[in-house]
């Protein structure tokens, strides 16, 4: 009898002892006996006691006793028999004699394969790809209504779990112009990922050309920040009519002053060409249209071109290129042409 | 205590099979049950077929079932667990349907009351301890009406023991301002209610 334990015991105490809840809720002779004994050494714990009691009853009010009626058990009972019996049936009629072991195994493996395919699937679906052929441009809005007109033989990519409140990716493998909304509320940025280099805006327009070794990034308005993949190089700040080249074999990076339209003139349907070298032109066109042009002599190579050419039709393309030079386009195949 | 030990015997002979035992464990407990349904909805269907639920899983569950100590912990658990799931399916619907009510929010208890003063009272108490957490009516209910410990309250509402019983001194206190205010408030509530009556 461990009376002592209670003598500090205030209402609430005792209200939430087990022993004393157990002799409220459920009285029985010994628990009876305890607390008499009790009250009799503490007398002065009465009105506590009584308190914690009342309070109990209290409690008891806050659950206005609810009833199933008999009809509503019945009813109950008999869905649930029911159930059982039908199911019961059908398990005779379908149990098997596979061993356990082999149940579980069939279930993990058709759970493997599923899970398989299934990431297979998602990993494919988590990319929105937009692709050109050669001599094909195309328009691309982005879930953020930037516009990226993506030039021939490119391929753009982002993840279709775009969200316009956080940093914005794109991947670029060929040439595209950007015109990227500003965020005006998050101020979120936009990231080009080139090749060798991450194009990171706010918001502007600029283009970026990235195949094979060489990269070209023109920008029209804004300002734009260039972090090339080399980590030690610092990041570059562009403005508007910088133009910077960068080649991956020499690491060389040069920056220059130009009409940033005739670097996006493509996306008119014309590529313009302000006093370019007939091999710079030449290059061009294999990019876009995917044919190679041998050019031989080396003053050819040379020669200043001003003329704009279509990129969307290589018959216009070539012929006026040769009403240019004054020189005939000789064709060896459908891909390959001689200037001579 | 010698329910206790029948509910008992009954569980073991469901466990083997026995549909007697089973359909007397369902008479015995479906009111229980739906008394503590009753401190976590106030959808009497919904608490309804979750207590068919329960006894149709425990049915196919039967040769897994564990012996037990006290049937009415692991029934009110497990009732507990199938009423969440369902609850959490209800809301995904609901989701879908706008426009219907979630119910959280106890309609007025009508009783048949005999005394005025008696309704006046019921109701005070009623309004007050409706309006107490519905963790802390849980719990309460599981602790005056269950009579469990702290250890069995806790694996049903998924407690650690201690932050159990701080949850229950919580509602103890809130009980004991309850009982507090009425006992100053109703005389005064009463007085004003007969004379309103005698006035009018």
């Amino acid at each position: 009898m461990n009376l002592g334990k209670y003598e500090d015991y205030c209402a609430e105490d005792f209200a939430r002892d087990d022993r004393f809840i157990r002799w409220v809720v459920s009285p029985s002779p010994e628990e009876d006996a305890f607390w008499k004994e009790f009250m009799a050494v503490y007398p002065y714990k009465e009105s506590e006691i009584n308190s914690a009691r009342e309070m109990i009853f209290l409690a008891q009010q806050l659950q206005p006793s609810k009833q199933l009626t008999k009809a509503e058990k019945d009813l109950m009972h008999e869905n649930i028999l029911a159930k059982i019996h039908a199911e019961t049936s059908y398990a005779i009629t379908t149990t098997s004699k596979t061993p356990r072991f082999l149940r579980y195994a069939a279930v993990v493996a058709l759970l493997v394969s599923c899970a398989t395919i299934f990431y297979n699937y998602w990993e494919r679906n988590q990319h929105q790809i937009y692709e050109t052929s050669f001599g094909e441009t195309l328009t691309v809005e982005l879930p953020d209504h930037s516009r990226v007109i993506l030039n021939g033989h490119s391929r753009l990519c982002f993840s279709k779990n775009w969200k316009n409140n956080e940093d914005r990716f794109v991947w670029l493998d060929g040439e595209a112009f950007f015109e990227v909304t500003r965020q005006v509320e998050t101020q979120t940025k936009f990231s080009v990922m080139a090749r060798d280099m991450v194009v990171q805006v706010l918001g502007t327009k600029f283009n970026v050309n990235s195949r094979k070794e060489k990269t070209r990034v023109v920008l029209n308005e804004g300002q734009i920040k260039l972090m090339l993949n080399d980590e030690k190089a610092n990041p570059i700040l562009m403005d508007p009519g910088d133009m910077v080249d960068y080649d991956h074999n020499d690491n060389q990076l040069v920056q220059t002053k130009v009409n940033p339209e005739l670097h996006s003139s493509w996306k008119e349907g014309i590529q313009l060409f302000d006093k370019t070298p007939l091999q710079e032109v030449v290059e061009k066109m294999e990019e876009i249209y995917g044919v190679t042009i041998s050019l031989n002599n080396e003053k050819l190579r040379q020669r200043k071109m001003t003329m704009g050419i279509p990129v969307e039709d290589l018959e216009i393309a070539l012929r006026t290129i040769e009403s240019v030079l004054g020189l005939k386009i000789t064709k060896n195949s459908d891909r390959n042409f001689v200037i001579n | 205590m010698n329910s206790r030990r029948n509910d008992l015997t009954h569980w073991n002979e469901f466990r083997q099979g026995s549909e007697r035992a089973f359909s007397l464990l369902f008479y015995r407990y479906s009111d229980l049950l739906l008394n503590y349904g009753y401190t976590l909805t106030h959808d009497r269907d919904l608490i309804k077929d979750c207590i068919q639920e329960l006894f149709l899983d425990l049915w196919r569950r039967k040769n897994q079932l564990a012996e037990l100590e006290k049937v009415n912990a692991y029934l009110l658990q497990a009732f507990r667990r199938v009423l969440f799931r369902k609850i959490r399916q209800d809301e995904k619907q609901r989701f879908f349907q706008a426009g219907s009510d979630a119910g959280v929010i106890l309609p007025p208890e009508d009783h048949l009351i005999e005394a005025e003063s008696e309704h006046i009272r019921n109701e005070y108490i009623a309004d007050k301890l409706n309006h107490l957490p519905q963790r802390q009516r849980e719990i309460i209910y599981l602790k005056y009406y269950q009579n469990l410990t702290y250890e069995e309250i806790g694996e049903i509402m998924g407690l650690q023991q201690q932050a159990a019983w701080n949850l229950f001194s919580r509602a103890i206190h809130k009980l004991r301002e309850i009982m507090t205010d009425h006992r100053y408030i109703l005389p005064s509530l009463l007085l004003v209610s007969v004379t309103f009556k005698a006035v009018f």
